[in-house]
């Protein structure tokens, strides 16, 4: 048990929360400079963007808002929505959804220092092997749109 | 309640997404006792409510989420009629909830919503007529559908 202070307040806990607050500040920084990166990666490909305020928590039960960005490309509709920071393995989490019945499509993981993507290539009809395996590649203007345009070629809504 | 209509979807999205963490971890707790029996000390009766909590996990879950889709409805219903008080039941806000712009909701999305809540009212036993199996995955599927008709704000 940690030692309590003068004030009341129990030190190393204190320094849990300012290090659980310095995580959601890196958090929120990491995802409004993604937002950014995405929408002038995919712009010039079509893709209409609007990025919008989202609510989260953080482990004080304190709202912060987040950048999350809708993303459309004729009838398909995907949002970049920011999901977590207190993941073990990663300092944060970014899921992609298909639109409006938010199937998860793709995940975005940000690990030693970059951000890496984790999604499931729809099984090419001439091969025949059967195992579907997410695949993990890191961020990039081609990655982002080669599975954006994946989502949009192949993907159908749940309902 | 929150007036955005972004934050109900964020809602039920992460409902769903605790039922998967609750799966995954009884899933492991269920394999860890098949493997290693005394892993937990607990008696019978534990586990057989261990067997219990796994079978109906889904279904504590769904009504959870359905609870959330019930809760937006009834925000967007009382800031429609500014009353504060407004107290429908589900099956009538599914009917008489409008969409943007004032156009109706389309019937294979009410379908939709209802056929949730029909899961939904099993799985609290308001009714014993069991209906047609229906993953988490697909209830928020349908419930997210129908939520995307409302305006993204009412006051």
């Amino acid at each position: 048990m940690g030692v309590v202070s003068e004030s009341g307040n129990d030190p190393s806990t204190t320094d849990q929360g300012t290090a659980m607050s310095d995580k959601r500040d890196q958090f929120q920084e990491l995802v409004l400079a993604l937002v950014k990166q995405v929408r002038e990666w995919v712009e010039p490909h079509e893709w209409v963007t609007k990025s919008y305020p989202k609510k989260m928590r953080d482990v004080d039960q304190k709202v912060f808002e987040i950048p999350a960005l809708f993303l459309q490309k004729g009838p398909t509709r995907v949002l970049l929505d920011p999901v977590a920071y207190d993941v073990p393995g990663a300092e944060g989490v970014v899921d992609l959804y298909l639109m409006p019945t938010y199937d998860d499509m793709a995940s975005l993981y940000f690990e030693s220092g970059e951000w890496v993507i984790h999604y499931v290539f729809p099984p090419n009809p001439m091969e025949t092997h059967s195992v579907v395996q997410a695949t993990a590649l890191a961020l990039s203007e081609e990655t982002i749109n080669q599975i954006l345009d994946s989502i949009a070629d192949h993907a159908e809504p749940s309902f | 309640m929150p007036n955005r209509r972004f934050d109900w979807h964020e809602h039920i999205k992460n409902v769903e997404g605790e039922y998967q963490a609750a799966r995954i971890a009884v899933d492991r707790l269920k394999a860890g006792l098949v493997a290693t029996p005394d892993l937990v000390q607990m008696g019978a009766e534990v586990r057989a409510r261990l067997r219990e909590a796994d079978r109906n996990l889904e279904g504590t879950y769904l009504v959870r989420l359905f609870a959330a889709f019930e809760a937006a409805l009834r925000s967007y219903d009382r800031a429609r009629f500014n009353d504060p008080t407004l107290q429908e039941d589900a099956s009538t806000l599914i009917d008489t909830t409008g969409g943007r712009r004032g156009q109706g909701i389309s019937a294979a999305v009410r379908d939709g919503a209802h056929a949730v809540r029909r899961v939904r009212n099993y799985w609290a036993h308001e009714d014993d007529a069991e209906p047609a199996p229906m993953t988490i995955t697909n209830a928020r599927a349908r419930l997210e559908k129908y939520l995307a008709w409302l305006p993204a704000e009412w006051a």
